[in-house]
């Protein structure tokens, strides 16, 4: 028993999968009952997690704003640090009327929030928390994670058209377009990194690493800032903020939406912020890599580290305007994010 | 507010007199008598005389007779002039004076709303504080008035006679953020603002009017709700004129505890608009550092008055109780404490790149555009204009304590805050200098127990947070005043909004209203 | 929550129904009392000490406070500040744009019944002539702790609450 648990933890082969396959196989029945299921247990397991995550991660922040701000944070709820705040909110949430505006297209409404939220939790498919700690180990991973990162946008207009609001659809509209401004750095540094590795796979990335963490090497510095700053847009988190922060002047996207719907929003923001830090691990600090502790341990490690990074920076810069931040995303970012896959480029060819 | 000497009617005013026009000294400047057919030469007169400011402009109804009161300020001579122009009390109507001060618009949008005054040759005389379908004009004697709980019909912007590829966007009564119940109807062009106009009045409370009712101590209290975060500079100008009408001057311990006080105030006004300014921005830390900083000035204020925010602590006389032992210490802990905290919050703020792309540039006000629009304040001094009150207009104690003024040139939001961030530095010194001044002594004049001045009208002018604040006060010989009328800056510096915010983009609209700093209290009064 | 109602009541009248319902209600009720999401309704000099509070040094976020800017998203309307008559229609609309369950907190004296202004032509003599109001706070304006009591006080209400009664407090 101990040492099946030290074989989990370990993540080096698959504990659980392989002996239920053969268990399976020697029963003689269809392997493909065996691959639905397991699926079904993966999908759990990674929404399970998220859910998890996006609870620990709402109450961080209110903690670390809190911290930063030299006040408490929550303090009441479930004993004295507030373990439970996020919990009421979530249950307080679902207990609210369901409100859709008149006049607003249902369809599109009550789609929208789906479409923002489904995606986080589509990515962890191919983001691994240890060698075999992964759904799916995709060869083109890191294509697959960009695709369906880029999901959310197409939520976001959705929102803004189908809440009747036209201060919502110009929110919905400014908040695809930072998007798209930002994707373009992001994905070329995360190509700088596939060319050093030298694959599309996530876990080869992570394996390409064993010699030395992604950001050790010089020639990613640059790609790694602008990973950092891309991804900081990605989630419309401040200094990018201006969609949400809309909503205090006109009405952001999600200006009409209460309740569950709201609720989506206000968690998906938190599961993308996992997500993003998550890839930034794996592609930048070496994922499960480190010694001693359980590899799935130091990957939420590394995670939580730029996550606490991100939060430092969110409540410590003020934000930027539409046309700044557009004009910061197309004439600065993506020059440099060019400059760094040059460079990359250069370093894994030349063998170093 | 010169009460010191009696001025003498300047020269060149003299000749004014004739029939139909008298020229009088009064104890605050001279006193312009005329009709409203005579009232554009006389305006023109007394622009070439050099009197390029508006100080205020109201009107009186009681007692008889019905007339419009102004007061215009030469900057250069350090004079004040009023202009009385009786109007009749049917159909009254009197010519407008934007052609010479561009600031009366508003001011005359007012008196139109709250006296029922046409002003020939205003080209936008609407009601300003009250809504459009609002029947009669409430600061008239003889007002008989509806019944406060019914609601009105609201009256929505009209966007059909907009020009192609323009669209109306309406922001507010309600804001998120912390600016008060202010509506401005934008025109927007694309992300470009056309036009933006603001809708006043929902905070109006008709303090003016009640006031009215109020024996001259009981009016103290009102002044505290105008400006809500300034505190005692609210019962300042108000306590002024009174003394003024009876003649009596605070003892020398009152004048240094108000100055200190007045100063306490100030920092806290600023602190509150540093906050809630960056928060505009985007920097919600910066917001939660200078409320914890104003935390600590309130408990100052607690100890010595008894409330944090609405205070009336001023009495006409003087103050009506001494310092509380080791508050001198306490004051000084504290100016000590907050001089590197600003210095942290520069840093934050004017020093950040991100804030700097946000303020520079944005929101400028023209050094030209700031004696005719009558601005004043930190507005006026971040655009190159130095006007300080409690220089140019001296009162109470200031002209021995050494302060400098605040002084920028650009006119844009950095150079607005910067001005502010100095003026917190320079009322720290002012407070230090005054806590030194400090000797035993009484501090409070002997006033009557009840005040009733001898009819007569008189002004109280002081260098609030926001800018030049005045109360007019015209008494009757009883009890009560006839009238109370607060000039406040907010109303005349938000009236160049329009102009600031001309091409200036949908985003910046907020940051802009935010720099001009506004407090809806004092707008609506 | 009409189904949910009508379930409640049924349970109740089951024997043992309020040993089942009991529980139930706890919890909701703890999850709506512990995050309250006010909208800042801030009108005049109590909005000030209501960011007062909301700041670091009574930090209304340890009771799980914070202010959501629209109206769709919080629970609770902090009435803090004078109600004109101009300003009179817009507290209507918004209280209407809230979705249940949905809580008014009268601060100060003016949102109680007009303060100091009881002879004004403007002012509405209280907030409760247009939307129905759940706790008043005096003051002029209330401290920071007595807006902390209120809100507390508004918490034991909203415990007071059952799934049977919709609608009626306890």
């Amino acid at each position: 028993m101990a040492d099946f648990i030290s074989r989990l933890l370990a993540g080096q082969d698959s504990a659980v999968y392989e002996p239920l396959r053969s268990w399976w196989l020697a029963h003689g029945w269809p392997p493909l009952v065996l691959h639905a299921a397991w699926a079904v247990v993966m999908a759990a397991a990674v929404t399970a997690w998220i859910l998890l995550s996006v609870l620990i991660l709402v109450w961080l922040e209110r903690k670390v704003s809190g911290d930063i701000q030299s006040r408490l944070g929550p303090a009441r709820v479930g004993g004295r640090f507030g373990l439970l705040q996020t919990a009421a909110d979530a249950l307080k949430l679902l207990l609210k009327e369901d409100l859709i505006p008149a006049g607003a297209d249902r369809w599109l409404f009550v789609i929208a929030p789906v479409v923002v939220f489904v995606p986080a939790l589509l990515v962890f498919v191919a983001l691994p928390f240890a060698r075999t700690w992964v759904p799916a180990d995709l060869d083109i991973g890191v294509l697959y994670i960009i695709a369906v990162s880029s999901l959310p946008a197409l939520g976001m207009v959705m929102a803004g058209w189908g809440s009747n609001n036209k201060y919502s659809l110009l929110g919905g509209m400014r908040a695809a377009a930072q998007l798209m401004a930002y994707e373009v750095p992001l994905v070329v540094a995360v190509l700088s990194v596939t060319a050093m590795a030298g694959s599309l796979s996530t876990i080869s990335i992570v394996e390409a690493q064993r010699q030395g963490w992604f950001i050790a090497n010089p020639a990613l510095w640059l790609p790694f800032l602008v990973f950092f700053i891309a991804a900081m847009a990605e989630i419309n988190r401040t200094p990018f903020d201006l969609a949400e922060a809309e909503s205090e002047l006109v009405a952001g996207y999600h200006t009409e939406y209460s309740g569950m719907r709201f609720a989506l929003f206000f968690l998906g923001e938190y599961a993308y912020l996992f997500f993003v830090c998550a890839l930034g691990t794996v592609l930048f600090l070496g994922g499960w890599l480190g010694p001693v502790l359980p590899p799935a341990l130091w990957f939420v490690i590394k995670t939580y580290a730029l996550i606490l990074a991100i939060m430092w920076v969110r409540w410590t810069l003020p934000r930027l305007r539409i046309d700044q931040m557009l004009g910061f995303g197309w004439k600065v970012l993506l020059p440099a994010s060019l400059v760094g896959l040059v460079f990359a480029a250069f370093w894994a060819v030349r063998g170093g | 507010m010169s009460e010191a000497t009696t001025p003498l009617v300047p020269a060149g005013l003299a000749g004014l007199q004739g029939d139909a026009v008298t020229v009088a000294a009064g104890p605050q400047g001279a006193v312009i008598t005329t009709t409203p057919e005579r009232l554009p030469e006389v305006c023109r007169r007394l622009r070439e005389q050099g009197f390029d400011y508006l100080a205020d402009f109201t009107a009186v109804s009681h007692p008889e007779p019905l007339r419009v009161v102004f007061r215009v300020w030469s900057t250069t001579a350090r004079q004040f002039a009023q202009v009385v122009v009786p109007v009749e009390q049917a159909q009254p109507v009197c010519p407008t004076i934007t052609p010479f001060w561009p600031a009366a618009a508003w001011q005359e949008r007012e008196v139109w709303d709250l006296f029922g005054i046409r002003f020939a040759g205003n080209l936008d005389l609407r009601r300003i504080l009250l809504p459009e379908n609002w029947p009669g004009h409430p600061l008239l004697a003889d007002y008989q008035a509806p019944d406060p709980n019914h609601l009105l019909p609201t009256i929505e912007p009209d966007p059909s006679n907009l020009p192609e590829g323009q669209t109306l966007i309406n922001f507010g009564p309600q804001h998120p953020s912390t600016h008060g119940v202010l509506r401005l109807v934008v025109t927007l062009a694309g992300e470009e603002i056309m036009a933006v106009d603001p809708v006043l009045g929902y905070l109006h409370r008709g303090i003016e009017k009640l006031a009215e009712s109020r024996t001259y101590p009981q009016v103290i209290p009102y002044t505290d709700r105008l400006d809500y975060v300034s505190g005692v500079l609210n019962n300042w100008p108000y306590v002024l004129a009174v003394e003024s009408l009876l003649g009596v001057t605070p003892p020398r311990r009152a004048e240094l505890i108000r100055v200190i006080l007045g100063e306490l105030a100030r920092i806290t006004s600023h602190l509150v608009w540093l906050g809630t300014f960056a928060n505009d921005v985007g920097a919600t830390s910066v917001f939660l550092y200078c409320f914890r900083e104003r935390e600590r000035a309130l408990d100052l204020m607690e100890e010595v008055t008894g409330a944090r925010q609405t205070i009336s602590f001023f009495r006409i006389g003087g103050v009506p109780y001494d310092l509380p032992e080791g508050f001198a210490e306490r004051t000084r802990d504290f100016t000590r404490y907050l001089r590197p905290r600003l210095d942290e919050y520069d840093a934050l703020l004017t020093g950040n790149r991100i804030f700097i792309a946000r303020a520079q540039g944005v929101g400028v006000l023209k050094g030209a555009d700031v004696l005719p629009w009558a601005v004043s304040g930190p507005m006026a001094r971040a655009s190159g204009v130095a006007i300080d009150l409690r220089r140019s207009d001296p009162y109470s104690v200031y002209p021995e304590i050494d302060f400098a003024v605040a002084l920028e040139k650009e006119g844009d939001l950095l150079a607005r805050t910067r001005v502010r961030m100095t003026e917190m530095r320079e009322s720290a010194r002012i407070i230090e200098q005054a806590l030194e001044m400090l000797e035993p002594g009484p501090v409070l004049a002997k006033v009557p127990r009840q005040i009733k001045p001898e009819p007569g009208a008189a002004y109280g002018r002081i260098e609030s947070a926001r800018g030049d604040y005045s109360a007019f006060v015209v008494s009757d010989g009883t009890p009560k005043p006839a009238r109370v009328r607060f000039r406040s800056p907010s109303f005349a510096n938000l009236q160049v909004l329009p102009m600031l915010c001309r091409g200036a983009k949908v985003a910046d609209l907020i940051a802009i209203l935010g720099g001009v700093d506004i407090i809806l209290g004092e707008v609506d009064r | 929550m009409g189904v949910a109602g009508k379930a409640a009541e049924i349970v109740l009248k089951l024997p043992g129904g309020g040993v089942v319902l009991g529980p139930v209600d706890y919890v909701l009720n703890w999850a709506r009392a512990s995050s309250m999401w006010p909208m800042g309704f801030g009108l005049a000099c109590c909005a000030i000490e209501m960011m007062s509070t909301a700041a670091s040094r009574y930090d209304l976020d340890r009771l799980g406070i914070f202010f959501r800017p629209s109206p769709r998203q919080s629970d609770v309307m902090l009435v803090a500040g004078t109600v004109t008559t101009k300003m009179a229609p817009y507290v209507r609309r918004l209280y209407d744009q809230m979705p249940s369950p949905k809580y008014v907190v009268a601060m100060g004296g003016c949102a109680i019944s007009g303060g100091p202004f009881p002879d004004s032509y403007s002012v509405v003599q209280g907030v409760d002539k247009i939307i129905p109001v759940d706790v008043y706070i005096p003051g002029c304006p209330p401290r920071p702790e007595n807006l902390i009591n209120g809100l507390l006080a508004l918490q034991r209400k909203i415990h007071g609450e059952s799934l049977a009664r919709q609608g009626e407090q306890a």
